[in-house]
């Protein structure tokens, strides 16, 4: 059985809201993420956000080339998936 | 790019006597590599050197190159204890380079520059290279998928400069686990940013898939445990001299010096970080 297709960009709306304060709009898979004014320490927070909720670990290896929302996104996809099979 | 004159600077120029206070005698600024032999931190600073001479397969007729070659403590080994005839370095560091110039070792010649600028003479029997591959990609460039190809390129670059069948003793930091605690990243954020502006640690499969065009790794030891070891200990003398170091160089040097050697302690212990001591072989 496949895993439900998690909602990415929602959830890091919600998650710069909840851990930054910050109110982002307009999220598409092609945001760059150092462009949306979240330092380096924020972005891993985020991370750290994403693997609390959806009780998974991204891999350390690959944290560091994910520049758009849509890198994130197939990341965490494949964990999830990953994680039901 | 690699990191510029001006970021190694930052790193390295706060001042020679500062980095003799907490380093051991002959100011090693890498990872020592203690057995039940080599105890202290002299002792195995000298076992680091032996073992990256040997991993090059070293001869007192060898020419021998270190690439990123600090104050000159391997030089100074290869020398002394090895007597090596003619051993060469390079370094971004003026301050390092001149503190080697003071040292007037015996059959030494180094250069300022940066590595890609030297132009060999003839061509080196061994290469040594000691966390020097840790400021060659910056973090904007890791992020565009350029750390394996500027890797790559150092390695290519380095196999031009040697005789066929030579070995190269190599040795990197390197970064593994991200924390994912604020306070944990603010600190490696800090220690990047304010210590070693610039410069990015690779992580070990980027190395391996770098180095394999040119060089076949003939021997692979990780030192997560002894950097970690080496780290409290620089910690341990650096807080014995703190009366003097806040009344020389001040407070901003003093509490960023000891943030960043207590953050290098959590970073080994907790796998944040590592360390990697290779044998390469040029290949045919």
């Amino acid at each position: 059985m496949s895993a439900p297709a998690v909602d990415v960009l929602a959830l890091f709306q919600k998650a710069a809201l909840e851990v930054s304060g910050k109110q982002l709009s307009n999220l598409t898979n092609d945001t760059v993420i150092s462009k949306l004014g979240l330092d380096s320490v924020a972005v891993m927070e985020l991370v750290s956000y994403f693997e609390e909720k959806l009780s998974i670990r991204l891999p350390d290896e690959d944290l560091a080339s994910i520049q758009t929302l849509g890198d994130l996104s197939k990341l965490v996809q494949r964990q999830v998936a990953s994680k039901a099979a | 790019m690699t990191s510029s004159r001006q970021e190694i600077e930052v790193g390295y120029d706060v001042s020679n006597e500062f980095f003799r206070l907490w380093l051991d005698e002959r100011m090693h600024y890498t990872s020592a590599v203690f057995d039940e032999k080599n105890t202290t931190l002299e002792q195995a600073q000298i076992n680091k050197c032996r073992i990256l001479a040997d991993f090059a397969e070293v001869t007192p007729d060898s020419l021998v190159m270190d690439i990123g070659c600090g104050w000159g403590a391997n030089l100074e080994y290869l020398v002394l204890e090895r007597k090596v005839k003619r051993a060469h370095g390079v370094t971004l560091s003026r301050a390092q380079h001149d503190e080697i110039m003071a040292r007037k070792l015996p059959g030494v010649a180094t250069w300022c520059i940066d590595y890609r600028e030297h132009q060999p003479v003839e061509k080196y029997d061994a290469l040594v290279s000691i966390e020097m591959i840790d400021h060659l990609v910056s973090p904007a460039q890791q992020q565009q998928g350029l750390a394996v190809p500027i890797y790559r390129d150092y390695f290519n670059t380095l196999a031009k400069w040697v005789k066929p069948g030579a070995c190269f003793g190599f040795q990197a930091i390197l970064r593994d686990r991200v924390p994912r605690a604020r306070k944990d990243l603010e600190d490696l954020k800090f220690t990047a940013d304010v210590i070693f502006p610039g410069g990015l640690n690779p992580r070990l499969e980027e190395l391996v898939a770098a180095a394999g065009q040119s060089w076949e790794i003939q021997t692979l030891v990780t030192r997560r445990e002894h950097y970690g070891k080496t780290t409290a200990e620089w910690l341990r003398r650096f807080r014995m001299h703190e009366k003097e170091i806040r009344a020389q160089w001040g407070e901003t040097v003093w509490s960023n010096y000891e943030r960043y050697l207590s953050t290098c302690v959590r970073a080994f212990d907790n796998h944040w970080s590592s360390d990697v001591q290779m044998k390469l072989k040029l290949k045919p």
